[in-house]
């Protein structure tokens, strides 16, 4: 079975990417094929909780992060050396990822049939 | 698994870095065809596209670290690594 990591390296909001990749994420979990999603660089942003994109008028997709358990998507991984950087701490961020090393995130998009980052 | 990771913007070259192994190899196309002007620190192999420099007036200025190939060789890349992931 082919697997599959997708990958949110950019704050949410100023585009739509990070919303789109999510419904990708969540389409792809129909196929029940292996999948990892991983948050680095900027992209660890996208986890913060209490956001509130209703003051700029757009659409909210945080609270759809959780559907990704709901749909089958456990391997949620955010990386360490990326919250580090952006100085956030695991208690910040929506209970949903697990913090690994950059090695391990290196590991996991090497050895994934399909990369896909947005 | 190696990995052909593919860039077409400039300002992704150090997050992208960030996942690259050993083996990994970069082609540069589009807007980061520009990086090929420079000298890098990076110790990963660089392609870049020829007519993507052509067109930006850049062809003479590409640094030798950077190796330009055109369309054919480009495919040709894509089969020799086990995967493409295109960094956006």
């Amino acid at each position: 079975m082919k697997s599959i990591c997708f990958i949110f390296n950019k704050p949410p909001y100023g585009d739509h990417k990070g919303r789109e990749l999510l419904d990708i994420c969540l389409m792809s979990a129909a196929f029940d094929m292996p999948i990892t999603v991983i948050f680095k660089s900027q992209g660890v942003y996208q986890l913060l909780q209490n956001q509130q994109p209703d003051v700029i008028s757009v659409k909210n997709h945080s609270a759809t992060f959780k559907a990704l358990d709901l749909y089958g998507v456990e391997n949620i991984l955010v990386e360490s050396e990326s919250l580090l950087e952006h100085n956030l701490k695991m208690e910040q961020l929506l209970p949903i990822a697990e913090a690994v090393s950059q090695d391990v995130v290196k590991h996991q998009i090497a050895s994934s049939d399909f990369v896909i980052g947005l | 698994m190696s990995t052909l990771f593919i860039l077409n913007q400039p300002e992704l070259l150090d997050d992208c870095i960030t996942v690259m192994q050993p083996d990994d190899a970069l082609l540069l196309i589009e807007n980061a065809v520009v990086i090929a002007t420079k000298s890098s620190t990076t110790q990963y192999k660089m392609f870049v596209l020829k007519d993507d420099l052509i067109a930006r007036g850049l062809f003479e200025s590409i640094h030798d670290q950077s190796t330009a190939i055109d369309f054919s060789k480009f495919v040709e890349l894509t089969l020799a690594y086990d995967k493409s992931v295109s960094w956006l």
